[in-house]
């Protein structure tokens, strides 16, 4: 028999488990035994149990007489939830020697076994035992209330999958990469359906994703069960769709663009079940492509509440839509989530902003939608950032009618006036750099008429930013937030008053600020010397312009 | 004759060193380089050179360097030379021989050493190393001796003329002079018993001196004291000074007058106080104005010539209607004494008491005033000292005050009526406060010191009521004065510090609802005490504190903090003045402040009041600058929104009449929602009801569900804290935006006609100031007129010229450092560049030398071989030729 190789699989969790030796089990027994924070006395139990189990597993793997064993562990584990840990560790110890010994290994299906003798009926058994105790590790996973006890059996699971891979169950056809996939669909399918919790399982998973067959393999999976589920009449509920496109973040696929399109990686090292003999493995980049476009084919057509929705625009954003046969397709479902309001419609645009710089998509009325996104909420939204790079990008052109940037600054102004400081900051910029491209723009701070007018001709309720008569007005708002009580953005809001600069200021450094890095920043300065009141207060109240006393009755 | 030829010899040489030698000029190998133009008193290096000269020198140079690595490249073994002194150029040919030879020697010596045992014994006589004995450490020295007249005699030795009789001739010279024949037995015998009893003779007399020296040493000692004192005494006989010259001395050593303050009148004291406040005021409103020199709409002022820079015109309009006010207000309370001052004596004490410590706050002559009252108690225990003390300051305040009020008494009558129920209201309040303290006063004692730890202060302050712990620590400052003792300004600031950990505590309890701000308010006058005196440490400490409850607060974001936080900004507005453009407590502060309100949720009666609470606090901390926070204006915002009924607006504006007004995060817009500060009226109207005009302190802790009164008042105050935002920011363009959510708000509100009337009234208010905002017609913004550009002016452009003929730009240090490193950076590499070139020559004639010398020797080869092949060609033809002869 070929000797096993030493592979080191993430984290080295799964590397002792090739051959272990009586300490590791012992010490990793004593391990799982901590997992159960009970009282002393099932501790004790506890350790009693996973000691018998674990000699059980030994007994077993020395000689057949005692292969009953397995029977009985494959029975302890649904007799109490806090048996799971040490039946899985014993199942895991049993089943990856009898994988690597082949004990499980038949020339022809079981089915076809014509002479019975002893030896295949044994192998026979031992296969149903493995898939008996496969389908109870996979209950383990979706339905265990303990996260530790879920992500035990995960990565019990990933080993068997990876021992099985390397010494499959049958003999293979030609020089073909076998991957047990029926498996790893079953294994999906659990983590999908663990409901809340698919999250953590999810990021476990995700240690397996630098393997590229098993990437390969799971977005190959990915549509089957999509379409299972569709077969089956069920409709997936919000959890399900949550761990779907979590697992489609955490598994990127390669990015193109690298070589030519869709060229094919050429991985021979690095494979979580890499058979002996095998040494060419290539990933399938068109396959991948097409089960990209089949998933999302599916995923677009399920119901999704807001939550979903947003995540799985995040996730068609940065991870899928360049794999995309056609993405110009997705146009209309970016205008209806356009119309939603909010983040959804934020990322929309970001989708739809990608179509028109990668795919030449024209889409009219995009400067009103964008216009429209500049409302006192998204001060209050993590997307801010999001929304303000991007409509520096929109607004970058310098070919763009006046009167709508002009629109777009006076909004923006107006919104300074109930923003939080560093929010004012990148407008007061943002605004800056409007003037800087536009010139004509200048006309909002310095207006050489010197005209009075009765009330502010910008109509601030107006949809569309060409009619909203911002050239007539002028920037009031800025000259407003001159006197904000923070000096900093007093002094930023300064720059309508002096000599614009040559270059644009950098919005980047700035996106990111909050307040706390304002204080910070205050906290730090220092000055020489620090002024003082000079009116001796005899009381709580101040001797001159005491206003707190004029709402309160303090004492 | 040789000694004098070789120091002339070395003279030449060196010499020579220095200067060419003179017979080595060759003319045909001098260049000189011609100048242009003669400069006296410039040294030139460059001005002559000796290319032949130099040429030589380089290809030496070259021969030793460059050819050595050229013969040695490509070769993978050397030879070193580790001969000693063979590389050293220093070392002489006959160093070099010592060297070695002694470096032969050294080996002998090491391989040897091995088994010579004795080497390291060291010599011993009588227990003494040698090298001890042989330090000669004779206390008596032979100097005594040497000096005698005669050094033979001195060590016994035979005299000259005996020696010289005896040696020459044997005697025999001097046997003629004597008569008494003597043999030259008998001769030597005398000779050495004269030499014994000499000997004798010098040593008696050596131990005689020794012991007399010793003697005289012993009297010397003796004798010091009364030496050196005896004499001085003695001779200090000096006459007498007469009257006249002591007259004179001390006329001269006299200290001269000084010119002394006159002794100021009331209207100069009055006056002086004035100004100083006015400098003040001035000084705080340049802080306010920051870095806003250029916002200025009007541009450049016009200056006149006669303009002296002394900053006469300096006062603004709103500066001055500022000063007018405040001044109003002194005015208005003086004047106000006047009219009572008859019905109460108690009252027109105690106001003065406070005039005198305001006028003290500063000069120290107050101050020491103080403490000598103080010292004075302590010593004598009297508790009515206090009293007379009040009084005697009240006396003087009375004068102080009566000619200064009387002026304006005319001029302000008006305003004093107005301002007189307030006045009567607060100095009720005040009487009551006075008597308490006066109390507190007698009761306790009058020295603290001054607490180490926070325990300690604990003790002393612990169960006391806020009064008392008032005039305790008063007293622990009056103690700890810092004009008393060194270390009294760090006590001071640690004790500042401990009082705020005594707040913050105060604060926290909840046990007792009204407590934290009575002590705040009983401590505040003498922690702005403290902070006079040491600014920069209790600036620090509350930076400390604000930064502390920031992390606090950080940590749950949605959440009000407590109450000890409010306690402290409004402690900041008190002791710092919150107008400067930038501060460095106020300007953190504000940023908290404007954090809590954008992002804490409104769910709670707490989380209303204390919202409230950070508005007026906002509107205290800009009341002076007229600055804008757009926090408070989205609270106040978000706590209208909640106080209208939301079902009604949204029946108003399917009737198109309101535009919806929708609330800022974090309030929401739910179809019910989850907190609502609307009344429930219920059936009842209130349209009678009383709402009271101020929040109080309660509201603050109060868990309560909100109730009727609590709905009222809240939008009472918000209300009236809306329209002085208003007012507050009237002069500002964009006022109308900052404020334009609220017409709608307030139209709503006025839908509802069971709001009591008070409300009403505020709301009409409200709305009145709202439009006048409105009438202002606008004026487009206008960035500053550009300053014209300066005529030219056709003046020669001189400048100057260096006798160096550099240029000399005006460049700063950094770029004429680096300016010089590039020029010798070009320089070097010019010159690098040459020598590889001169090298690569170098190197090519060397090969092609090489070439010429192997061809040569080649085609020397060749013709000898072809010599041979002749000559045996020859033979050859010879040999044959002879054949066939024969």
């Amino acid at each position: 028999m070929l000797a096993p190789e030493p592979r080191v699989l993430p984290r080295g969790r799964a590397g002792a488990s090739q051959t272990p030796t009586g300490r590791e089990w012992r010490t990793r027994l004593a391990r799982s035994a901590e997992q159960d924070r009970g009282s002393t006395t099932t501790k004790m139990a506890a350790s009693k149990v996973s000691k018998k189990l674990h000699s059980m597993a030994i007994d077993f793997l020395s000689s057949r007489r005692n292969a009953n064993n397995l029977a009985d562990i494959i029975a302890i584990i649904e007799s109490n939830e806090s048996n799971i840990p040490p039946c899985l560790l014993a199942l895991e110890i049993i089943f990856l020697e009898v994988l690597k010994r082949r004990d499980m290994f038949l020339e022809h299906p079981a089915t076809e076994i014509s002479n019975i003798d002893t030896e295949s009926q044994y192998r026979v058994w031992l296969r149903e035992c493995f898939d008996d105790s496969w389908s109870k590790i996979l209950a383990v996973v979706s339905n265990s209330p303990k996260i530790s006890v879920q992500t035990q059996a995960l990565s019990t699971a990933m080993k068997l999958i990876a021992m099985e891979g390397q010494y499959p169950l049958e003999p293979l056809k030609k020089e073909e990469h076998f991957f047990p996939n029926n498996r790893l669909r079953l294994l999906l399918v659990a983590i999908l359906s663990s409901g809340r919790n698919g999250g953590q399982l999810l990021a476990r998973l995700q240690e397996f994703s630098t393997y590229p067959d098993v990437l390969y393999n799971v977005w190959k999976q990915l549509f089957p069960i999509a379409i299972g589920l569709q077969r089956n009449g069920q409709r997936p509920d919000e959890n399900f769709i949550r761990n779907y496109l979590d697992l489609i973040d955490k598994f990127p696929l390669p990015k193109p663009g690298r070589g030519e399109r869709g060229q094919d990686h050429d991985l021979t090292d690095n494979l979580l079940c890499g058979q002996q003999g095998h040494n060419g493995y290539i990933l399938n980049m068109d396959h991948m492509r097409k089960a990209v476009n089949k998933v999302w084919g599916c995923v677009m057509h399920w119901n999704h509440t807001p939550a979903t929705q947003r995540l799985l625009l995040v996730v068609l954003l940065e991870r899928v839509l360049p794999f995309l046969d056609k993405p110009l397709l997705l146009t209309d479902y970016l205008m209806d989530s356009l119309d939603s309001g909010g983040a959804i419609s934020l990322l929309a645009l970001q989708g739809i902003f990608t179509l028109i710089q990668n795919h030449n998509l024209e889409y009219p009325n995009i400067f009103n939608k964008l216009y429209s996104m500049f409302e006192p909420e998204i001060f209050h939204t993590k997307f801010k950032a999001r929304l303000f790079y991007l409509s520096d990008m929109f607004l970058s052109s310098t070919h763009l009618p006046e009167n709508i940037v002009a629109a777009f600054a006076k909004r923006l102004a107006r919104l300074s006036l109930v923003a939080p400081p560093e929010d004012i900051h990148i407008i007061l910029m943002f605004i800056g750099n409007l003037i800087l491209r536009h010139p004509g723009l200048k006309l909002l701070i310095d207006n050489p008429n010197r005209t009075n007018v009765p009330d502010d001709p910008f109509v601030m309720e107006e949809r569309d930013p060409s009619k909203s008569r911002a050239m007539e007005s002028s920037l009031w708002e800025l000259h407003a937030l001159q006197s904000h009580v923070l000096p900093g953005v007093g002094t930023a809001a300064n720059f309508i008053y002096n000599p614009l600069p040559s270059v644009e200021w950098d919005l980047s450094q700035i996106l990111e600020d909050n307040s706390d890095d304002i204080f910070e920043r205050e906290m730090k300065k220092k000055l020489k010397e620090i002024a003082l009141t000079f009116d001796r207060p005899q009381t709580l109240s101040l001797p001159q312009h005491e206003r707190v006393s004029q709402f309160w009755q303090l004492v | 004759m040789v000694k004098v030829k070789k120091g002339a010899k070395k003279g030449s040489s060196d010499a020579g060193k220095k200067k060419l030698p003179p017979k080595a000029l060759n003319p045909f190998e001098v260049h000189v380089n011609r100048q242009k133009f003669q400069v006296l008193g410039r040294k030139t290096k460059t001005d002559r050179g000796l290319p032949g000269v130099a040429r030589a020198k380089a290809l030496k140079k070259r021969k030793a360097t460059l050819l050595q690595e050229y013969k040695l490249k490509d070769k993978s073994n050397k030879f070193v030379d580790r001969r000693i002194g063979e590389r050293n150029s220093a070392m002489t040919v006959e160093d070099k021989m010592t060297a070695r030879f002694t470096a032969e020697r050294m080996r002998a010596q090491t391989r040897k050493a091995m088994f010579n045992l004795a080497d390291e014994e060291v010599l011993t006589h009588r227990g003494q190393t040698l090298n001890e004995i042989e330090k000669f450490e004779d206390p008596r020295s032979d100097d005594d001796d040497d000096e005698q007249d005669n050094p033979f005699q001195a060590k016994g030795n035979l005299d000259a003329e005996f020696v010289s009789d005896a040696h020459f001739g044997g005697g025999l010279l001097s046997r003629s002079h004597e008569d008494g024949a003597k043999s030259r037995k008998d001769l030597i015998d005398q000779l050495i018993a004269e030499s014994k009893k000499r000997k004798a003779e010098q040593q008696k007399l050596r131990e005689q001196t020794l012991d007399l020296t010793e003697k005289l040493d012993t009297d010397w000692k003796d004798l010091l004291p009364i030496i050196n004192s005896a004499p001085k005494a003695a001779e200090v006989e000096k006459p007498k000074p007469d009257s006249f010259d002591v007259l004179m001395r001390e006329l001269k050593f006299e200290a001269r007058g000084k010119p002394s303050d006159r002794l100021k009148s009331e209207d100069e004291v009055a006056k002086e106080e004035k100004e100083k406040l006015e400098e003040l005021e001035a000084a705080r409103l340049r802080r306010m104005q920051g870095i806003t020199d250029s916002s200025t709409d009007s541009g450049p002022k016009h200056r006149s010539a006669d303009d002296l820079d002394d900053g006469f015109a300096m006062d603004t309009d709103q500066d001055e209607s500022e000063n007018e006010e405040s001044q109003k207000n002194e005015d208005g309370g003086s004047a106000d004494e006047d009219v009572d001052e008859s019905d109460n004596d108690d009252m027109n004490s105690e106001r003065a008491e406070e005039v005198d410590d305001g006028d003290g706050e500063n000069s120290s002559e107050s101050e020491d005033d103080d403490i000598d009252d103080l010292r004075y108690d302590s010593s004598d225990n009297e508790n009515t000292s206090d009293h007379e003390e009040v009084e005697s300051t009240s006396n003087i305040a009375k004068c102080l005050s009566e000619p200064h009020s009387s002026k304006v008494q005319t001029g302000n009558r008006k305003n004093t009526a107005a301002l007189s129920d307030k006045a009567e209201s607060i100095r009720e309040d005040l009487r009551k406060r006075k008597e308490l303290m006066d109390a507190a006063r007698k009761e306790l004692p009058y020295t603290y010191e001054v607490p180490s730890t926070y325990e300690e202060l604990q003790i002393v302050l612990a169960g006391r009521s806020p009064e008392y712990q008032g005039v305790i620590v008063e007293r622990m400052i009056k103690c700890t004065h810092p004009s008393l003792a060194n270390g009294n300004k760090e006590k001071l600031a640690h004790l500042f510090t401990l009082l705020m950990q005594h707040l913050h505590d105060a604060g926290s309890a909840d046990a007792n609802e009204n407590v934290c701000w009575a002590v705040l308010d009983r401590l505040v006058p003498s922690l702005f005490d403290i902070v006079q005196w040491c600014p920069d440490d209790t600036a620090q400490c509350i930076k400390h504190v604000i930064q502390e409850k920031h992390q606090e607060y950080s940590k749950s974001r949605k959440k009000f903090p407590g109450v000890e936080t409010l306690l402290f900004f409004k402690l900041i507005s008190l002791l710092f003045p919150t107008s400067d453009f930038r501060h460095p407590v106020v300007t953190p502060a504000l940023v908290f402040m404007g954090q809590m309100l954008s992002a804490c949720r409104l769910e709670t009666r707490q989380d209303i009041a204390k919202g409230l609470f950070l508005v007026s606090l906002f509107l205290e901390f800009t009341a002076l600058s007229k600055r804008f926070s757009p926090e408070s204006v989205n609270f106040l915002r978000n706590v209208l929104y909640l106080s209208t009924s939301l079902p009604d607006t949204h029946k108003v504006t399917s009737a198109g009449k309101i535009p919806v007004v929708r609330p800022l995060p974090p309030v929401k817009i739910f179809a019910v929602p989850r907190f609502s500060l609307r009344p429930n009226f219920g059936e009842s109207s209130f349209r009678n009801y009383e709402p009271t005009d101020r929040l109080c302190a309660s509201d603050l802790i109060s868990k309560d569900p909100v109730d009727i009164d609590f709905c009222m008042t809240a939008l009472l105050v918000s209300l009236r804290a809306l329209s002085s935002m208003i007012t507050q920011l009237s002069s500002l363009p964009a006022c109308r935006h900052i404020f334009s959510p609220f017409p709608p708000l307030l139209e709503s509100l006025c839908m509802e006609d069971r709001l009591p009337k008070r409300i009403k009234e505020e709301i009409q208010k409200a709305q009145k100031e709202m439009a006048s905002v409105r009438e202002t017609s606008l004026n487009h913004l206008v960035s500053a007129p550009k300053r014209p550009k300066p005529l030219k002016l056709y003046e020669p452009n001189i400048q100057q010229v260096y006798a160096d003929g550099k240029q000399h730009r005006p460049i700063s240090k950094e770029k004429q450092e680096r300016e010089k490193l590039l020029h010798r950076y070009k320089r070097e590499k010019k010159g690098a560049l040459r020598e590889i070139r001169k090298d690569r020559d170098f190197l090519a004639k060397i090969r092609i030398k090489q070439q010429l010398k192997s061809d040569a020797e080649r085609r020397e080869k060749v013709k000898e071989i072809f010599g041979h092949a002749a000559m045996q060609q020859g033979e050859m033809r010879k040999l044959s030729k002879g054949k066939k002869k024969k």
